[in-house]
């Protein structure tokens, strides 16, 4: 029976003892104007159960040793997409991460930074700002026109739905904003989750057929920028491949321009 | 520039954050940027070579003697190996463009390697009379 | 959000073509220069060794290659093409950090330059093997 020991600041301890200790360094920035400078803060942290999750890691050290400790979490599970971090290099939720897979061996230590290409605020919170307004940019500006008393019906065995199915798990959590190279090298870039996001929108039947609606994403700084890398797909918690919208997204544009290229076909570009 | 060498550490595993993370996508995609850019100092060298020929056909057979050197014929090896990546990786991300394989990208780069290999030992073995006379 | 004319002209659908070729050119590029490497190196490495001939590559072995009027059509589309996705690719490159509009422009118009300049040269010297 697990002796309940909750004083007051002091974290849960489950019966076994902590088994280990593990180093838990965290990249931190102050976030006062005039001293923006990073560092590396080392924390030993007891590992408490099989399951402790980095995020546990971060909560113990928050409670326990630096209340001043900033790092975004909500609901814990890999649901909502807050948590975000790189951790031992990798791009990751921290409620995912278990302590137990990351030392192994001779490493007994955990070094968790912020998301990359987004600014730092403080210690691992980064202003996801731009993240955001990207993915506003691919939402399509105009609503399908259908009479009064039409309702929409996807069937779950359409081929519209299976596609675009999968891509739906997104929960904007960055982390492939973070992975993607492109994104570092180009500031304009829209990166993988705006583009998966214009490919649920654009392949839906539903959305209104704006000429500009394919613009937004088929120039220099959306499609054609990515390299298929698949940094993005490899980091995914939720399993999504954003490479594969964006090539399917890339076949559709060129179906269109070359049709209109050579007359056949209609000039909308919504159906393919 | 900086962006550029961060990067390139950050996937070389050099650096203490390690990286756990499937990097071969990204190394694929290095490698093909790097290939082209060889590719394409090589082209503007064999243009250049060929276009003696302007200057008569003696000079013309002089400059291709000197090019035929055995040395040169084993440089035209890595040229092939070169080429080869370049034309696999090439057609890989075509595939990628067509839907097909996205979700063996990493393992498509394995074979994308291991087809250079063949076809530059290919290469090798039909070369070796051009190295050894 | 309809992109305003402005935004238009600054992001531009030129993009795609290039990147269009590119493809192109490339799946282009792997058959022709499997024929031209199997062409002119490995196929006079088999004759030379067959006694046909003492140097592998001479003046006269790539003006005979040319009297056929495929291997011109051959030699001129390869010229282009690779002139074409190698330069190309070089632009990627260089616009890759920062494709502002104006670094564009100097970036196009150079490259553009080289190419035409480097196919006039090829031409030339592929004309000197055919009249």
């Amino acid at each position: 029976m697990p002796p309940s020991q909750s004083e007051p600041g002091l974290y849960w301890f489950s019966y076994f003892d902590a088994m280990e200790n593990i180093s838990l360094s965290i990249r931190r920035t102050s976030g006062n104007p005039g001293s923006t400078e990073p560092y590396w803060q080392r924390f030993s942290v007891p590992v408490h159960s099989e399951n402790m999750s980095v995020l546990d890691a971060l909560i113990w050290v928050q409670r326990n040793v630096d209340q001043s400790l900033a790092f975004r979490c909500a609901c814990r599970v890999g649901m909502c997409g807050t948590c975000g971090n790189v951790i031992n290099g990798r791009e990751g939720l921290a409620c995912r991460t278990l302590v137990h897979n990351l030392v192994a061996g001779d490493n007994s230590e955990i070094r968790v930074m912020p998301m990359r290409h987004l600014p730092v605020v403080r210690d691992l919170v980064t202003d996801m700002t731009r993240f955001h307004t990207k993915i506003g940019k691919t939402v399509p500006s105009k609503p399908a026109e259908t009479s009064e008393g039409d309702i929409a019906a996807i069937l779950p065995n359409s081929r519209e739905r299976k596609d675009i199915e999968p891509q739906r798990e997104c929960i904007y959590c960055g982390l492939c904003y973070s992975a993607c190279s492109v994104v570092g090298f180009d500031y304009e870039f829209l990166g993988p989750a705006a583009l998966n996001r214009a490919f649920m929108a654009l392949f839906d039947s539903r959305t209104g057929s704006g000429q500009d609606d394919f613009q937004v994403v088929a120039n220099e700084h959306g499609l054609w920028r990515c390299h298929t890398m698949f940094e993005c797909t490899a980091v995914c918690p939720k399993g999504i491949s954003p490479t594969l919208a964006i090539q399917r997204l890339k076949r559709r544009v060129v179906a269109q321009k070359l049709k209109r290229l050579f007359r056949l076909g209609r000039t909308s570009v919504r159906q393919a | 520039m900086v962006t550029l060498v961060r990067t390139l550490l950050l996937h070389s595993g050099t650096s203490r954050d390690g990286h756990t993370r499937t990097r071969v996508g990204w190394w694929a995609w290095l490698l093909q940027r790097i290939s082209g850019v060889l590719l394409v100092g090589y082209l503007f060298l064999h243009i250049g070579v060929i276009s003696t020929s302007q200057a008569g056909s003696e000079t013309f057979d002089g400059v291709l003697k000197f090019v035929q050197h055995p040395l040169f014929a084993t440089l035209d090896i890595v040229l092939i190996a070169v080429i080869l990546y370049h034309a696999f990786n090439g057609i890989r991300v075509i595939f990628f463009d067509m839907g097909v394989g996205i979700r063996h990208q990493a393992a498509l780069v394995w074979v994308c390697a291991v087809l250079t290999l063949v076809g530059t030992a290919a290469a090798t073995y039909l070369s070796l009379p051009l190295i050894f006379r | 959000m309809a992109l305003d004319k402005n935004r238009r002209l600054q992001y531009g659908t030129q993009g795609f073509w290039l990147w269009l070729l590119q493809r192109f050119s490339g799946l282009l590029l792997v058959l022709l220069v499997l024929v031209h490497g199997w062409v002119t190196h490995f196929s006079p490495i088999a004759d030379m060794q067959a006694g046909i001939t003492d140097e592998v590559v001479t003046f006269d072995v790539v003006k005979q290659r040319l009297a056929q009027g495929i291997f011109i059509v051959l030699d001129f589309a390869l010229l282009g093409a690779v002139l074409y996705h190698g330069l190309n690719g070089v632009r990627n490159i260089l616009l890759e950090w920062k494709p502002a509009a104006n670094r564009q422009l100097i970036v196009n118009v150079g490259l553009w330059t080289l190419g035409i300049a480097a196919f006039a040269v090829g031409a030339r010297a592929l004309l000197v093997f055919i009249l």
